[in-house]
């Protein structure tokens, strides 16, 4: 029954809203256009645009004259998926899951279904980014290779705090590994399952906002418990002496991943969902 | 048509919805109004230290630490003023940005059409939409004001520390600000107002074409965040978008015709959209 109600999930909320990763594939198009101005007459790797896609920003550190502005960038790729995964499963809930429900009469089975269903949506989102800045990578001559180029760190990373800076040109590349592209991933699947799991209390306008919140808090403090911070590359420890430690990341989010799933499965089978108020 | 104004103006306002908007964004405005009243204190004590030990008499920087840069409008320091121009778009539009599609959804409207002029009421709906998306962001701006000049004087700003203000001499408003700091914190309110009430009246211009009220609340924040993106990398020098220009500090206002342009586009085209969409077409 579960494959059967993921099917239904897919077809609904992936196939039938097409549109909304159209939309996505414009903004990577446009991010692969803004990355190759940036770098214009600088040779760059195809591994170089995902590094400007979870670059994020440096420390904000309020003083007079230095305003905070969040990344324009790293805040649009974040927020747009979370709005994509944001109202199918209650609009669904609201509609012919109802049905669903009662025929599977397993509440266990609906919200495993929806979290698997945000977890491939997010990782698909991400795979479009990959697969369009690939294409604009190969056809703007980039080189295809492995590994990030220290042109790229060197322009992208002007605050490099950690010793390694004295020698970056050879050295500081080698230090961001295949993690500094998965962790953005995972915490915005994290982010996604978090904002699914609030939205079966409140509405979902009411997580979306408190998932901008907490995505902008993010980018203001530069702590190990604000978890947006491990989706951006600046902020990595390979980088900056008081940044934080993508293993850990990876840790703290699956720990998190896995709460929500299971407090989630626990809490939506206790819940009345015939008296709460439709979208 | 008044008599319907009102009808819908307390429509809109008597409306949970619009109590959770304002909230929200009084909630912004009393964290920064605390940030930056502590930090005003912070940095008295420690002028007040620099005095006793250099033995000054007067503080030379005292117009420094002003009513008139540390508003929520004017301070770009702490995460509540960057957080309130970002959710201005969905903030604005959550009061009553859906009220048009609902109506039209669940068929109230036809027995509107049936008592009312449709073009007078699709009017008198956008009017009241703008005027509530607008005070939903004036009402948190102006208690805002009310807190932060509870505590930090209304010094008048002095232009040799352009630096605390992030309003340098270059800026087309920079006269303004140094001349009458008063009428430029009156004209920002009201054009951060103004963009309020355009983002909900683009929200319900959405609505009458998608009819689905979370998009009508939601497209205008979407459509902001990836303009806010789009039009940094088209625009290094000139501020395109409303969440930049809007927010602290006047050196992102760097053109009126950029924004008296983005604010007419806005109206009208969600305006039109409503014309064309709601008095055109048959509702039946």
């Amino acid at each position: 029954m579960f494959y059967k109600c993921l099917k239904y999930d897919f077809k609904c909320g992936l196939l039938k809203e097409y549109k909304k990763y159209i939309v996505a594939i414009g903004l990577f198009i446009i991010i692969g256009f803004d990355f190759s101005i940036k770098m214009n007459n600088i040779k760059i790797t195809v591994l170089d645009y995902f590094f400007y896609l979870f670059l994020g920003m440096e420390e904000y550190v309020p003083t007079p004259g230095n305003k905070f502005r969040f990344p324009a960038l790293w805040v649009a790729i974040i927020l747009y998926i979370s709005f994509i995964t944001l109202y199918y499963p209650y609009k669904d809930l609201n509609g012919y899951g109802k049905n669903i429900l009662l025929n599977t009469q397993s509440k266990k089975t609906w919200y495993l279904s929806k979290c698997m269903w945000v977890t491939v949506s997010t990782i698909i989102y991400f795979l479009i980014g990959f697969v369009v800045l690939s294409l604009f990578a190969a056809i703007s001559g980039a080189e295809i290779t492995a590994d990030i180029s220290s042109n790229a760190v060197i322009k992208l990373i002007p605050f490099i705090t950690t010793e390694q800076n004295l020698f970056y040109n050879d050295a500081m590349y080698y230090k961001v590994t295949l993690l500094h592209f998965i962790l953005p991933v995972v915490i915005c699947v994290m982010n996604n399952l978090f904002q699914l799991f609030l939205s079966l209390f409140i509405k979902p306008f009411f997580s979306f906002i408190f998932t901008v919140l907490y995505t902008i808090a993010s980018a203001y403090y530069l702590k190990s418990f604000m978890l947006g911070n491990y989706a951006m590359i600046a902020r990595s420890n390979i980088f900056i002496d008081n940044g934080v430690n993508f293993t850990d990341g990876l840790l703290i989010s699956l720990i998190v991943i896995l709460v929500v799933i299971i407090s989630g499965t626990v809490l939506f089978s206790k819940q009345d969902i015939l008296n709460k108020e439709g979208a | 048509m008044t008599r319907l104004f009102k009808f819908e103006f307390i429509k809109a306002t008597k409306n949970k919805l619009f109590f959770i908007s304002v909230l929200i964004g009084i909630a912004l405005c009393i964290y920064s109004a605390v940030y930056v009243i502590s930090s005003y204190y912070n940095d008295l004590e420690d002028l007040k230290i620099i005095a006793e030990q250099s033995e000054c008499i007067i503080n030379p920087m005292a117009s420094s630490f002003s009513l008139y840069n540390k508003w929520i409008g004017q301070e770009w320091v702490s995460m509540a003023s960057s957080l309130l121009f970002l959710l201005l778009p969905l903030t604005a539009s959550l009061p009553y940005s859906w009220n048009y599609c609902i109506e039209k959804k669940s068929g109230y409207i036809n027995n509107v059409f049936t008592r009312v002029n449709k073009g007078r009421y699709i009017k008198t709906k956008f009017l009241t939409t703008f005027l509530v998306g607008a005070l939903s962001i004036f009402i948190p701006l102006l208690i805002n004001i009310m807190i932060v000049s509870s505590f930090i004087p209304a010094a008048k700003p002095n232009v040799y520390y352009d630096i605390y203000y992030n309003m340098p001499i270059s800026c087309v408003f920079s006269e303004m600000f140094y001349k009458t700091p008063l009428l430029f914190t009156v004209m920002k309110i009201l054009l951060i107002s103004s963009f309020g009430g355009s983002f909900a009246v683009l929200g319900q211009a959405t609505g009458t074409i998608i009819k689905n009220k979370f998009i009508a609340v939601l497209f205008p924040f979407v459509f902001m965040l990836l303009f806010n993106y789009i039009a940094n990398v088209f625009s290094e020098n000139v501020e395109l978008s409303p969440i930049q220009f809007l927010y602290g500090g006047g050196d992102a206002l760097t053109s009126y015709w950029i924004v008296i342009s983005e604010l007419v586009v806005l109206l009208t085209s969600s305006f039109l959209i409503m014309k064309i969409k709601g008095e055109k077409k048959d509702v039946l």
